[in-house]
């Protein structure tokens, strides 16, 4: 019984704090932020499992973790509410080529994250070219190029 | 916050997303607030609130000071902290120390893995607890 409990509390207290840390936190995986990534792996892999390492243990965290998982994503399509509490929304940050500043504060976000994206995904050169930057919900941003008769 | 959400940066934008910029705002503050909880979790486990610190490490000694007790006043759950009992007494000699029931309660003890249980048959009152019988050294000092 304290094997599921403990995958439940584990996978609500995780979802909380990524909550927390943001969409952008772990969107684009540094080196750093992968091995942060795995060190926190290893904090929640004895809370997990506590003392029991036997192979029906293992199995019921698992189990419990993925039936969690796909149980919220059958919610999130049932409801637009728990969908938009689970998922956020995109936010646009660019627009005809000017930069929201204040949307980039909340979302500590600079200008240089903004043309990194733009370089790496359109090859976009100035920030006059970018028709639209938008912060995806899974916190990547993606961008629209300017219609070249446009501008 | 109401001056920030009227500031034309942050107004709803339809195209090309529907975006619900109170809502975002909602979000954003919620981040803001949390990384302060978090900060403060941080803070607190550092000084100790969650065993193993200043707020949790105490102190206790009898009033003729020949027993001394250190021990966690915060303890977690599934995890082992020390108690250490300092008895003062001539050397050589043999101590008893008998640990009550209540404080076997919810705990583990290494030493007291299996407390006794003396019980009154009439009123059905029962009593455990757990008798030590440490033998004094000479202290290297």
């Amino acid at each position: 019984m304290d094997s599921v409990l403990r995958a439940l509390a584990m996978y609500l207290a995780l979802m909380v704090l990524f909550k927390i840390a943001g969409r952008r936190s772990l969107a684009e995986l540094t080196t750093f932020d992968f091995v942060l990534l795995m060190i926190i792996g290893e904090a929640t892999q004895q809370a997990l499992l506590g003392d029991d390492f036997s192979l029906t243990n293992a199995f019921l965290v698992i189990i419990t973790l993925i039936a969690v998982d796909v149980g919220f994503s059958l919610l999130k399509q049932r409801s637009s509410w728990v969908s938009r509490l689970i998922d956020g929304e995109p936010t646009i940050i660019v627009e005809n080529g000017k930069l929201l500043h204040r949307r980039l504060r909340h979302a500590r976000l600079v200008e240089a994250d903004v043309m990194e994206a733009a370089r790496s995904s359109q090859g976009i050169e100035t920030i006059d070219q970018i028709k639209f930057a938008i912060i995806e919900r899974n916190g990547k941003i993606s961008v629209i190029r300017q219609d070249p008769e446009g501008g | 916050m109401k001056h920030d959400a009227d500031h034309p940066d942050l107004r709803s934008r339809q195209f090309p997303v529907q975006e619900d910029m109170a809502y975002q705002l909602k979000v954003w503050r919620f981040e803001r607030i949390g990384w302060y909880l978090l900060v403060l979790c941080m803070l607190l486990g550092l000084l100790g609130l969650f065993s193993r610190g200043v707020l949790s490490s105490q102190e206790a000694r009898s009033d003729d000071g020949k027993v001394q007790v250190e021990y966690e006043m915060f303890h977690r759950n599934g995890s082992t902290n020390p108690l250490k009992l300092s008895v003062h007494t001539a050397p050589e000699a043999t101590v008893e120390l008998d640990i009550g029931g209540e404080m076997l309660d919810g705990f583990r003890s290494k030493p007291c893995s299996r407390p006794r249980c003396v019980c009154a048959a009439q009123n059905r009152v029962c009593a455990c607890g757990c008798r030590l019988m440490p033998r004094a050294r000479r202290r290297s000092m």
